[in-house]
């Protein structure tokens, strides 16, 4: 099973097919296929993309009778966060200087002592002001 | 004309702007305390000359080199112990390997740099693309709901500010305009596009030098957006404040991480806060005096350059040759 940095991001039929089972599930490929190609898209190509998606660990799946039936392995919002994380994480992390400007340097490891130190003399500017 | 005659003309630029380079990157370090206290827009354009004067000078030396070898007095014939900087009498470049060495060194030094810069531009758009998708627009900015404390201009073309939740909550209002105002400075005076541009100088820059040119250009420009978000919300402390809030936040999800304290930004932090609580000048007039001086400086040398040509090019070549 990939990992979810290699599977963060989803194709648009991917990404329809989630919406589809976050809002309804479990559901078999024929019922996917109803929701989302309204009879235009082929059942092989509904079945290899529920298939992709549980390899990628977003869904998981289970045999019912001869058909598998699927259901996300995480909700919309646990999904978005780890969008959000796979994101930033490099961007922050990694140093990205040319295409980014950070208000405070995500690296910055100031100790309590100085943050301290900095907090008082702001109070004793706005004392004097 | 041969491919191999350019090879002296190669180790001449190579030369001409890794000494210069050097020299102006020692400069800046030496007086980078100075500059500092001059104001932000003087320790910039410090750095932004630090990185152009090499390039352009050893571009304008090789120049010169390559106008006196077409148009000046023909020597070669008088004197065949060394190779020429000519572009018709310089094949023998190619028997000298310390030349050919040297340049394909300098060549490969600057495609891996080529090579990082694009694939850091590629990656960051890639990422940018991806958070766009997961944020919502709100007073402009993308607000992006994340437990990560984190506030940031990116995108070269079309600068964006991106907040996370986190950082919105962590802030009182009036920090949170300051933050904003701090950010669409940068988005105003197009930082991103002008960092760029300093990326591509520093190609050709003496090695460690684009370490430093680059750490005294972000902390000056910080700096510089700190003071225009502090003209903008009328209030330098409250500025001072949201940058010491969102750094207390950073550390405490670093303590909570389990992460062990290693000091980073310490100097930088206190630097940008005082310098907001003291009111230091922007040292504009300054910067533009700098900037003088050093075209004047430069425009010198080159003149130098082109009225010495014949011994210049005939010192080279006895030297490199």
């Amino acid at each position: 099973m990939r990992s979810f940095d290699d599977a963060r991001v989803l194709g648009d039929l991917e990404q329809r097919v989630m919406e589809v089972l976050w809002d309804d599930a479990p559901l078999a490929v024929r019922e996917v296929q109803r929701h989302v190609g309204r009879g235009k898209l082929a059942y092989t190509t509904v079945m290899t993309t529920l298939d992709r998606l549980y390899k990628k660990g977003l869904l998981a799946r289970e045999k019912v009778g001869l058909a598998f039936v699927y259901r996300p392995a995480i909700d919309r919002e646990e999904y978005r966060r780890r969008v959000v994380e796979a994101a930033v994480a490099p961007l922050l992390e990694h140093g990205t200087g040319a295409v980014l400007a950070a208000f405070v340097d995500v690296a910055a490891d100031i100790s309590e002592d100085n943050l301290r130190h900095l907090e008082q003399l702001i109070a004793a500017k706005r004392k004097r002001t | 004309m041969t491919a191999s005659s350019l090879i002296g003309f190669g180790v001449v630029f190579l030369l001409v702007c890794g000494t210069t380079s050097a020299l102006t990157t020692l400069t800046l370090m030496a007086r980078r305390r100075v500059l500092a206290r001059r104001g932000p827009a003087v320790q910039r354009r410090g750095t932004e000359l630090a990185a152009t004067i090499p390039a352009l000078l050893a571009t304008a030396v090789v120049a010169i080199l390559v106008l006196e070898s077409l148009v000046g007095t023909d020597h070669c014939d008088t004197h065949g112990d060394h190779a020429h900087l000519c572009l018709q009498h310089g094949s023998i470049w190619i028997q000298r390997g310390w030349a050919v060495v040297a340049l394909v060194a300098g060549a490969a030094v600057v495609g891996a740099r080529v090579v990082v810069l694009a694939i850091g531009i590629v990656r960051g758009r890639v990422m940018v693309s991806r958070l766009r998708g997961t944020a919502e627009v709100s007073r402009g900015v993308q607000l992006v709901e994340s437990e990560r404390v984190f506030c940031f201009v990116a995108g070269i073309v079309r600068p964006t500010i991106f907040v996370s939740t986190a950082a919105r909550s962590a802030l009182t209002s009036d920090e949170w305009d300051a933050m904003l105002a701090h950010e669409r400075s940068h988005v105003h005076h197009r930082d991103l596009s002008r960092r760029l541009r300093l990326e591509l100088l520093l190609l050709f820059s003496a090695p460690l030098a684009a370490i430093v040119i680059r750490e005294q250009w972000d902390v000056a420009t910080e700096r510089l957006r700190d003071a225009d978000a502090a003209e903008t919300v009328g209030s330098p402390e409250t500025v001072a404040s949201a940058l010491v809030q969102m750094a207390r936040q950073l550390t405490l999800a670093r303590v909570a991480a389990g992460a062990a304290f290693t000091p980073h930004g310490e100097h930088v932090l206190t630097a940008r806060v005082e310098s907001l609580l003291d009111a230091s000048p922007r040292g504009e007039p300054d910067a533009r005096r700098l900037t003088r001086v050093a075209l004047v400086t430069s425009t010198a040398f080159v003149a130098i350059a082109a009225v010495f040509a014949e011994p210049l090019h005939h010192a080279l070549e006895t030297l490199l040759g």
